[in-house]
């Protein structure tokens, strides 16, 4: 298994749903190359970085008015 | 992040067919949080993200006697938030830098399939401090499909059975989604200058 296909796999996260086999390879690459295992740590980053500024972004005052907003706006003859 | 199971709400389904209050405003604590970062995450103005959060669950409630309950009730609510999320960005007319990220990906590979241009060596934990300033605006270069692949999966935590049930799409193509989007945000934080030493 070469760079670019490891780096394939990882990146489409096809590795978390490949066989057995396909995934120990995927190990032993990583052993042998700390190009790839940097390329999956970065991957990796870039998907905590998305979560923790979404989450960080919410503001809980803002949402429960909205709440609050959208549930006035619920006509009384639907629930 | 996600608590609930997918495809594992019938009891709340029936309630809701009932129109039972309480059950309605489960559904609307459970899902508005996770409705409006989706349409901030997919691009929205925190003001938009709230309109159109509340569109996605009025349309919701009046589509709901046509619901069978085939999908799970948070499937069918972000397919209603993919939609309204394309309306909305229509509207704001927002274009994507379309440089092939395919292309570019190939690129840094030779021939055998090696590294050409390798990622730089370096601090891990500096190059994840480093992208957060960095990531909303890589973000808006992601084109909008790829986008919501993106946040659902990462942000939201969605396997990939549900993002494809959301975007009325196949594995494959959630797959080549998911690659296109972390490969130009990837590329684009490398453009910025992004090492981490």
């Amino acid at each position: 298994m070469n760079c670019r296909s490891v780096a394939k796999l990882v990146s489409s996260g096809d590795h978390e749903t490949a066989t057995w086999f396909k995934r120990l390879a995927i190990r032993f690459h990583f052993l042998m190359c700390d190009k790839c295992r940097r390329y999956a740590g970065e991957i990796k980053s870039i998907g905590e970085a998305a979560r923790t500024g979404a989450v960080d972004r919410q503001d809980p005052q803002g949402l429960a008015e909205l709440e609050k907003k959208l549930l006035r706006r619920i006509p009384k003859d639907k629930f | 992040m996600v608590t609930d199971p997918p495809f594992a709400q019938t009891s709340l389904f029936r309630r809701l067919k009932r129109k039972e209050a309480p059950a309605l405003e489960q559904v609307i604590k459970l899902y508005l949080p996770q409705v409006v970062r989706t349409a901030r995450g997919a691009g929205l103005g925190e003001e938009q993200a709230q309109d159109v959060a509340q569109e996605v669950f009025l349309t919701f409630l009046n589509a709901l006697d046509r619901f069978e309950g085939r999908s799970h009730v948070r499937t069918w609510i972000f397919g209603i938030l993919y939609r309204k999320i394309a309306e909305a960005r229509r509207q704001n007319k927002k274009s994507t830098a379309e440089e092939d990220i395919d292309v570019i990906f190939e690129s840094q590979f030779d021939s055998r399939g090696s590294w050409i241009q390798p990622p730089r060596a370096g601090d891990l934990s500096r190059y994840a401090e480093e992208i957060r300033s960095h990531m909303q605006n890589c973000m808006e270069g992601v084109p909008a499909r790829q986008r919501m692949a993106f946040v659902l999966k990462e942000i939201e935590g969605f396997e990939t059975a549900e993002i494809c049930a959301v975007l009325e799409a196949e594995p494959g193509n959630v797959s080549v989604m998911l690659f296109r989007a972390r490969n130009r945000l990837r590329d684009c934080l490398k453009r910025k200058g992004v090492q981490g030493k």
